[in-house]
């Protein structure tokens, strides 16, 4: 279990990350997502070692990570900003982690290799953004870490390589049972991998749940007829009589308190993580304002 | 069981020599291009004439190994990736460390190999200079590099601690020397502190070279305090390293405490450095190029520390005030002479022995141990501190030994009221012949050469004897003038030359244009042509 406790961490006057909790359970697939600004980077780079926090704890399974070679070597992760040695074709960077790694898998590798299909002569550097993605986990996945962090690990990739990527990626968490963390803008495609969610805002956890949950306790009702004040009501919007609200609910909760009431009409959705996403956060003051152009 | 951490310092090594080879490269072409340069025996160049450039070129190639090694730190990607992986910051430093020193020692050791053809058996003393002062400069340049968060800081800052010695003796001249009449700033002391000056003029490689000589001992001894000085910055960038932030990569400093030494250097040294336009017509006047130059250097540097222009807010404003008022509090405490420096005249009781000299090319000086003479020079002292200037001054040179051992030396420009004064002692034998008696004349002197006409006549010891005690009865008397008095030159008939050995190497003469105000040298002269048959 990688846990994070009261981390606190500050930026001279700037606090970035206030007392954040944090719990990804062994094996989960963890996303984790919050507005721009939030802190998701800084919590990375604290998991992965690199900060040193100012108040709080980083551990995984009890020991702490910060300076911890032997918890260190069973991690591996893809920045958001990469970078490769000046010059270093993907031959060499394989060199290069395969002795930082003890369990480095050249196996692996080559198989990967044939997936992905990059250059082996031309240096990492000269790649696009999205083949530089993708030699990035190429090398991550071959070091067979415990914990593999990916801070938007398919950002720039084309459909056909995400897929792909998602799909090692799963493959690994079932055969390995790999705990990964999973930090991006995109929560369509999370919503299909991630079984766990948590939700930063200002340096904060402001939701962590599995996935089961989340959705199973936040649901989108629309109706016409008065609104039963049982219902806690997150948004609300109306079109004509039609009214379309976000409720902290059960689906059978609402049902149970919209069949008592008895309106018109009535009907309840599931709501998707994007959903889930900014209803939470406009909950807590981060507006979302319609832009008309 | 293979150690991992070995596995991993060795892994980050053998990264670093493969990945910076053009830098070690580029070292050992130079040692190529010297080696070269010295065996073609069509030249006459030798390695003593590669002195000066072995330390300069080691200044250069320590901070340069320092940078590409530890420069990870001032980019924010490669930090963080590197510090992603399982290697402690001990380990990094280590390998970094190591692979830096190798990176030296290899390609100079291969050179000092190929010396020894040339060096008849000092090879190992060739190769501890070159590596001792490799020590230092590697270890200052790491040290800079833990302070700061890019590498053009970390190279600033290099330049600034190898430069502070200067620079310090700079600021201290043209802010506070002209405050501070006859005091004179001891050049040596400062430049001793100057690790580049300090290494270059020792000219250790004369022509009878490789042997083990006493100057080459002391320099050694010299170079292993300064080697001893970069591994306890070495040391000390460890424990720096520990304490980093990572996230400074990009500031200019990585610990933000050091801005407060940063900042009034640059302010102070960019000041001083504007003062020097002074003399230029037009330029403006001193204090307007000491303020203009301050408030350059003074917001150039919040600039480089917030890596914005936007530094011109009522903060920094104050933080410009504070920096003014203390150089100017300083300079007004100087001007006032709060530690009493400018007054201070010793005791005659205190005093030993003094010294006064005058600026001349030769090496003599008037000195005296008589109570009286010393309380007619700390008269003189008084009067020179207290004289107004005129367009006419002398450089002349107090050098008190006190009895408690200690010294302490006044320079004044001698208005020209005090100029007859100063005048007699230089007419004094203890100036003239460097001599307090005709005894210790004749000991300092060994050879004397009378000139009639142009024509030498050589002096034994009976009769220089008899010279020398008649020149010293008429500098007593004040009649003969100071060296260089060439007034009656082209008249004077009579010249007598001294000569006395200056060290081992070089011999020291002094000559004397002998008239008839001289009148018992003349007299002795005309006895000795007619003892002589002179005509």
């Amino acid at each position: 279990m990688l846990e994070l406790k009261h981390l606190t961490k500050t930026f001279g006057r700037f606090k970035a990350l206030d007392n954040l909790d944090l719990c990804i359970p062994t094996g989960a697939v963890y996303g984790l997502v919050g507005p721009n600004g939030a802190g998701k980077s800084t919590a990375i780079r604290h998991m992965t070692g690199v900060y040193r926090p100012d108040a709080g704890s980083v551990t995984l399974d009890g020991e702490p990570v910060y300076e911890n070679t032997s918890v260190k070597s069973k991690m591996a992760s893809i920045t958001d900003d990469l970078f490769f040695f000046n010059g270093a074709t993907i031959e060499d960077m394989r060199k290069f982690y395969a002795r930082i790694y003890p369990k480095f898998d050249n196996t692996l590798f080559r198989q990967v290799g044939e997936a992905f299909n990059l250059p082996k002569k031309t240096p990492v550097r000269r790649f696009s953004k999205g083949m530089q993605k993708q030699a990035a986990f190429w090398l991550t996945i071959s070091s067979r870490p415990d914990v593999m962090i990916l801070d938007e690990p398919v950002d720039g990739l084309d459909p056909v390589m995400r897929r792909q990527v998602w799909s090692l990626i799963m493959s690994d968490v079932a055969q390995q049972g790999t705990t990964i963390l999973v930090s991006s803008h995109n929560l369509r495609e999370l919503e299909d991998i991630c079984d766990h969610v948590g939700i930063m805002n200002r340096g904060r956890m402001l939701l962590e749940r599995s996935l089961a949950d989340m959705q199973g306790n936040t649901v989108k009702v629309q109706m016409v007829g008065k609104i039963p004040e049982e219902l806690e009501v997150l948004h609300r919007s109306e079109s004509g009589r039609l009214t379309t609200m976000v409720v902290r609910s059960t689906m059978e909760r609402a049902s149970e308190v919209l069949s008592a009431a008895n309106p018109v009409y009535y009907d309840i959705l599931p709501l998707s993580l994007e959903e889930i996403f900014i209803y939470e956060l406009g909950g807590v003051d981060y507006e979302i304002k319609d832009i008309v152009l | 069981m293979k150690s991992k951490t070995l596995s991993s310092n060795f892994t980050i090594f053998k990264k670093d020599i493969t990945r910076f080879s053009p830098i070690w490269l580029l070292w050992s072409g130079m040692f190529l291009l010297m080696g070269y340069l010295i065996a073609d025996t069509s030249t006459d160049i030798t390695l003593n004439h590669f002195s000066s450039s072995f330390t300069v070129a080691s200044l250069l190639y320590g901070i340069s190994c320092a940078v590409v090694l530890f420069g990870y730190l001032s980019d924010p990607r490669e930090c963080v990736m590197m510090h992603g992986l399982p290697i402690r910051r001990e380990n990094f430093f280590t390998a970094h460390l190591l692979a830096g020193l190798v990176m030296h020692l290899v390609p100079t050791a291969l050179f000092c190999l190929c010396m020894i053809p040339s060096c008849s058996g000092s090879v190992l003393a060739l190769f501890g200079v070159l590596v001792m002062q490799f020590v230092f400069f590697y270890g200052l340049g790491i040290f800079c590099v833990m302070l700061t968060g890019r590498r053009f800081a970390a190279v600033l800052l290099y330049g600034l601690i190898n430069a502070a010695a200067p620079l310090l003796l700079f600021a201290v001249q043209t802010l506070y020397i002209h405050l501070l009449p006859g005091i004179e700033v001891h050049v040596n002391s400062f430049m001793k502190f100057c690790p580049l000056m300090s290494m270059v003029f020792r000219d250790f490689f004369q022509s009878h070279m490789w042997s083990f000589a006493k100057e080459l001992d002391a320099y050694m001894q010299h170079l292993a305090v300064f080697c001893a000085i970069g591994l306890g910055l070495i040391a000390l960038s460890l424990v720096l390293y520990r304490f980093r932030k990572l996230e400074c990569a990009e500031n200019f400093m990585a610990f933000p405490g050091l801005s407060f030494l940063f900042v009034p250097a640059c302010t102070v040294f960019s000041g001083c450095f504007l003062t020097i336009f002074s003399y230029i017509p037009g330029a403006g006047s001193y204090w307007f190029l000491l303020i203009l130059g301050g408030v350059a250097g003074y917001f150039a540097s919040m600039m480089l520390l917030r890596h914005s222009p936007k530094v011109f807010d009522p903060k920094s404003l104050c933080g410009f005030a504070l920096i003014a008022a203390v150089v100017a509090g300083s300079l007004f405490l100087t001007k006032l002479d709060f530690f009493g420096l400018v007054s201070s005249v010793p005791e005659v009781e205190q005093v030993a022995r003094v010294e006064l000299f005058r600026y001349e090319l030769n090496d003599s000086h008037y000195f005296t141990e008589d109570p009286e003479e010393i309380a007619k020079l700390t008269k003189l002292h008084q009067d020179l501190i207290h004289q107004e200037p005129t367009g006419n001054s002398m450089h002349v040179e107090l050098l008190y030994h006190m009895k408690d051992g200690s010294t302490m030396k006044r320079v004044y420009e001698a208005a020209e009221p005090l100029h007859s004064r100063i005048f007699w002692y230089f007419s004094q034998p203890e100036y003239q012949l460097n001599a307090s008696s005709v005894e210790q004349a004749l000991t300092r002197f060994d050879k004397s050469t009378l000139y009639i006409n142009g024509d030498p006549y050589p002096l034994n010891s009976q009769e220089q004897a008899q010279m020398l005690r008649a020149l010293f009865a008429d500098c007593k008397e004040a009649s003969l003038s100071f060296n260089g008095d060439y007034g009656d030159m082209y008249t004077v008939s009579y010249e007598i030359e001294l000569e006395h050995p200056q060290d081992r190497y070089r011999r020291y003469s002094q000559s004397f244009y002998i008239t008839p105000k001289q009148t018992r040298t003349y007299a002795w002269i005309m006895q000795y042509m007619k003892d002589n048959n002179i005509t």
